[in-house]
């Protein structure tokens, strides 16, 4: 049957968009301040200006990088059966969370705080026993003494004991990723069995526009040498940092990942690299980012739809997003809006479980509610399969017109009824009574509760203890060995 | 009939063109009006103006900036005269985003703004290393330095960057900003002034340079 797939724009559209992208790092090019991959773009046969860093890319070049990107993207958890595979097709879509988001709503108090290291346990937590999300992130959290240079280094540590799931990070840096590599090959026994499913993937930026800078070309490098899954992010906020139309925002984070798929398949052909743009434009009251208008899904569904059918590319979209700084009506709005637009143009992953406030802030009460909407998601994009037992044809000849039958016990309804509708988790269909005889909750309430529920009862299946114990040196280590960013 | 002082005015806030600034403006010089005048009363007013609708909410950032860069336009033209006569900016402020972090949007804006408001503004971009920080500061003697970081792994740069200009002894107010910085974080890592946003920076700036709320130009 396959997914239930709307187009925005149309075939021509879509082809018009891909060879535009194209065009765009042939003629204005993209500036890679990097010296290896300066010289490596130009063995290839790109126009490269050692003084501006600035790389013309021709598009036979960009058309044979595009050749060499693998079919399938595995990202692996704990056990193969945690496992997320990426491959065209696709007929389920998988979610997760966001790494980043520095503010936290206190689970006990509600109160707006700082994320300390205790809610990266818990948000593994909640990530590991939340059905439908599939891969957990890391909460940039604070704490006393905490060499901040190495916070992504440690909360991986703690994702890795406290969750099953893969897991996705955003890495400060090279040396940062070699010592998460070190912990995975503890794991794994060795480079050629992490491979095959790297328990993590890294999502490194270009700067809009089309700029790399040299520590994210490192770790892009790095990571395509150990098959870890890239996510480059384009994030041209429209109307500052790229165009502001919806669709010139749109083409430009097409050229920009285009030229990480570039760099990363001359360096190591085969590597993964997802398209996972972070749609936003600019408010243009206040200088401040949008990430979750209307327009800004516009951009989010188009985005997938041409990386889909014109590139050929896995897809990542931020699509559980807001602006709101809390849990409320519009962050609930701002959220189904972006994930159904990113689901129906046929993302693999959805993307911001817990976000708020642009990703600023994260409430764990909002990703118990996001598991709700990511299954209402889910359900609707199985669709429906048209035949005349789903027509219900028989059934309607059965009860027939005006005998005063009912389809309540007709042999249809009993076979259909369990499956044809979803089990709601935690949004109500009590009427008012009933609703008050269950305490008056909101969903607020009802979706707290269950978290809390969760956090007590779930205990994630326990990491050996020898490699715990593995994971906690290295952790050390690095924060002896990475100083403090500033005074390198 | 509109004054020339006006029409320079009116050509700030509408912002059609360069052209028409400078050659207004070169008409204003033509009738033989005092440079200060043509600042005060055309160039600066029209650009208070689209920074009071700003404010009010009828105007938006593209163009306050582009009314800026009208005002600009006609500055260039007086330039030398503004020199003769003594008229002065603001003052000399350096900006830029600190090592290790590649965040421009945010200390641009602020930059930008700084700069319409009469400062003169030199932005040495992102990524910008103690040591080039230290050195700019020592060959140009800025009022004012200005730091951004959006990362809370940067933050620290910040404190070594003030640390260090401070180290050679200058005479310099500083202020830093971005999203994970706070009044208290200033504080505590001895910077002059925060501010949150690219107004109130403005404001917070004058503040510490002794200047008054209104003022544009000296
Ligand atoms: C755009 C963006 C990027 C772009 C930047 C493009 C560019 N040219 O600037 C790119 C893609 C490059 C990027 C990269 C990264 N980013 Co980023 N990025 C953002 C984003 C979405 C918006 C920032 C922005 O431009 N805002 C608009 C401007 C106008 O606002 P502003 O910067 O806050 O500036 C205002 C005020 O803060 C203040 N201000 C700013 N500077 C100054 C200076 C002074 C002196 C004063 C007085 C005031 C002041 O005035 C400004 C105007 O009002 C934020 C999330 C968000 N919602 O804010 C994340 C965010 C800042 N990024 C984040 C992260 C983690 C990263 C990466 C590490 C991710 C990765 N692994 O790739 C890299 C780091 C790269 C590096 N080494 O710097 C985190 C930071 C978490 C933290 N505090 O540590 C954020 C919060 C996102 C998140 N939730 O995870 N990012």
């Amino acid at each position: 049957m396959g997914k239930c797939i709307t187009r925005f724009i149309s075939d021509a559209d879509v082809k018009k968009m891909r060879t535009e992208a194209i065009n765009i790092l042939e003629e204005v090019g993209v500036k890679v301040s990097h010296e290896g991959a300066k010289q490596m773009l130009e063995k290839a046969g790109a126009k490269v200006d050692y003084q501006t860093d600035l790389v013309k890319i021709p598009g036979e070049l960009s058309e044979e990088c595009l050749r060499r990107l693998p079919g399938k993207v595995v990202l692996g958890g704990r056990q193969p059966d945690k496992d997320v595979v990426l491959e065209p097709g696709n007929e389920r879509v998988y979610n997760r969370g966001m790494s980043g988001g520095e503010y936290y709503i206190d689970l006990q108090d509600g109160k707006y705080r700082k994320a300390v290291l205790s809610d990266v346990k818990d948000w593994a937590i909640a990530t590991d026993g939340t059905k439908g999300i599939d891969i957990c992130c890391m909460p940039y959290y604070y704490d006393p003494g905490l060499n901040v240079s190495v916070r992504d280094v440690h909360g991986f540590e703690i994702l890795l004991e406290n969750t099953t799931k893969p897991i996705e990070l955003q890495p400060y840096g090279k040396k940062n990723i070699e010592y998460m590599i070190e912990m995975c090959l503890a794991e794994y026994g060795s480079k050629k069995e992490f491979k095959k499913r790297p328990r993590f993937m890294c999502m490194i930026g270009p700067v809009s526009p089309l700029h790399w800078h040299g520590n994210s070309v490192d770790m892009l490098l790095l990571a395509g040498q150990y098959g870890i899954p890239v996510e480059p992010d384009p994030m041209p906020i429209a109307g500052a940092g790229g165009p502001v139309t919806i669709l010139g925002n749109t083409l430009l984070s097409l050229a920009e990942h285009l030229s990480a798929v570039v760099i990363s398949e001359l360096a190591n052909p085969g590597a993964p690299v997802i398209f996972a743009p972070r749609p936003v434009a600019m408010n243009m009251a206040t200088g401040q980012v949008i990430e979750a208008s209307v327009e800004v899904a516009m951009i989010s569904a188009i985005q997938t739809q041409v990386a889909r059918e014109g590139f050929g590319w896995p897809t990542d979209m931020y699509a559980f997003v807001s602006d709101s700084p809390v849990t409320d009506g519009q962050s609930i709005i701002d959220r189904c809006f972006n994930a159904t637009f990113c689901a129906f143009a046929g993302a693999d992953i959805l993307t911001g479980w817990g976000c708020l406030e642009a990703s600023i802030t994260l409430d764990i009460v909002q990703l118990a509610i996001d598991s709700e909407i990511a299954d209402m998601t889910a359900r609707a994009l199985k669709g429906v399969e048209v035949n005349d037992d789903t027509l219900g044809l028989e059934a309607i000849r059965r009860v027939g017109a005006g005998t005063g039958n009912t389809f309540l016990t007709d042999p249809h309804t009993i076979k259909y009824f369990k499956t044809e509708y979803r089990k709601p988790q935690i949004l109500t269909y009590a009427r008012r009574k009933a609703w008050e005889a269950e305490g008056r909750k909101d969903l607020y309430e009802r979706a707290k509760e269950k978290v809390k529920r969760l956090l007590s009862e779930h205990k994630p299946a326990p990491a050996d203890a020898a490699l715990v114990k593995e994971w906690r040196e290295i952790t050390e280590r690095a924060e002896k060995e990475i100083v403090r960013m500033s005074t390198v | 009939m509109a004054s020339i002082f006006e029409e320079i005015a009116d050509a700030v806030v509408k912002a059609e063109s360069e052209a028409k600034v400078r050659g207004l403006t070169q008409k204003a010089l033509d009738e033989g009006h005092p440079v200060k005048k043509i600042l005060e009363d055309g160039l600066v007013k029209g650009m208070n103006e689209i920074g009071e609708r700003w404010k009010q909410g009828d105007a938006f950032i593209p163009e306050v900036l582009l009314s800026a860069e009208m005002m600009r336009a006609g500055i260039d033209v007086v330039k030398e005269l503004i020199i003769r006569d003594g008229i002065k900016p603001l003052g000399k402020v350096v900006i830029g985003t600190v090592q290790g972090d590649v965040h421009s949007i945010g200390k641009s804006l602020v930059g930008m703004m700084l700069q319409s408001s009469g400062f003169e503004v030199q932005d040495l971009g992102v990524d910008v290393t103690v040591g080039k920080f230290v050195e700019v500061v020592k060959a140009q003697k800025p009022d004012l330095l200005a730091l951004s970081a959006l990362l809370t792994t940067t933050m620290p740069a910040m404190e070594d960057t003030i640390k260090a200009v401070k180290k050679e002894g200058l005479k310099i107010k500083t202020i830093i900003g971005g999203s994970p910085t706070s009044q208290v974080y200033a504080t505590s890592i001895g910077a002059d002034g925060y501010a949150s946003d690219a107004v109130s920076a403005v404001d917070k700036v004058k503040e510490l340079l002794d200047l008054p709320p209104e003022i544009r130009f000296l």
